[in-house]
């Protein structure tokens, strides 16, 4: 397995963010087709992203 | 040999590493003798405390400084993992406890990130994409700011920040992946 093109997981992270959260399983599912392992990493980036925002002091901390 | 260093002598800077390495380690046993259960370490205060103690303000020009926090970035990086396994070996002590960096990755607050685990999320995140790693390393271990981390890399602060976003949620997907498995 070759990881991805750190391009490829910068674009579509930052495309995926701007995305309500109820679209973005469908447009991940759709600009990953094909390619199970990309979007598998994305969606695990995701939600690392998401939980980390979720708590207030680290939110703080990412934005420093 | 600073001010050769400053003046632009880059066979200096090779010379300084021992120099640079003592000194944050000094400042960084001080901090860790202070060490509470609690206790956070702000690499950002270290790093600067060894600038400013070892080049001031005056002396130095902002490429200096760049290559300064480079060459810090690493070795702070060193100094904490070393300082983590030392704690994590010792059984004499009150138990384990990693010291917790709390600088710009930070993902919950109750958990911190252990040093360690963090090390190796960053050595695999290097071996697939270099130039992040680095990234992540003068960002957290030398705890520079987006713009200073510019500097550095020679790009912008907007692509710091963009890197830095994206680097950062694989570093955290990837810790709790390895926590998971």
């Amino acid at each position: 397995v070759t990881a991805p093109a750190w391009a490829d997981l910068e674009a579509l992270f930052h495309e995926a963010l701007a995305r309500d959260s109820a679209e973005r399983a469908a447009w991940l599912a759709e600009r990953c087709a094909g390619r199970p392992d990309l979007r598998a990493q994305l969606e695990a980036m995701l939600r690392a992203h998401d939980g980390a925002a979720a708590s207030p002091s680290s939110h703080q901390s990412a934005l420093r | 040999l600073l001010l050769a260093w400053t003046n632009g002598d880059r066979d200096a800077l090779e010379d300084l590493i021992p120099v640079v390495y003592g000194e944050l380690r000094r400042i960084a046993v001080r901090y860790f003798r202070h060490e509470r259960p609690d206790q956070t370490l702000q690499a950002t205060a270290l790093v600067h405390e060894a600038y400013f103690k070892l080049i001031g303000q005056d002396h130095a020009r902002w490429q200096n400084r760049a290559q300064f926090f480079g060459v810090a970035a690493q070795l702070m990086r060193r100094i904490l993992v070393d300082h983590a396994r030392e704690r994590a070996a010792d059984k004499r002590g009150g138990g384990v406890r990693p010291v917790t960096l709390v600088d710009a990755i930070a993902a919950s607050p109750a958990r911190g990130i252990d040093v360690i685990a963090l090390d190796e999320a960053l050595a695999r995140l290097t071996a697939l994409y270099p130039e992040q790693g680095r990234l992540v390393e003068l960002r957290y271990f030398g705890g520079l700011t987006i713009e200073e981390t510019g500097e550095v890399l020679g790009i912008s602060p907007a692509t710091v920040k963009r890197q830095w976003a994206v680097a950062r949620a694989w570093l955290l997907a990837n810790l709790a992946r390895e926590a998971a498995s």
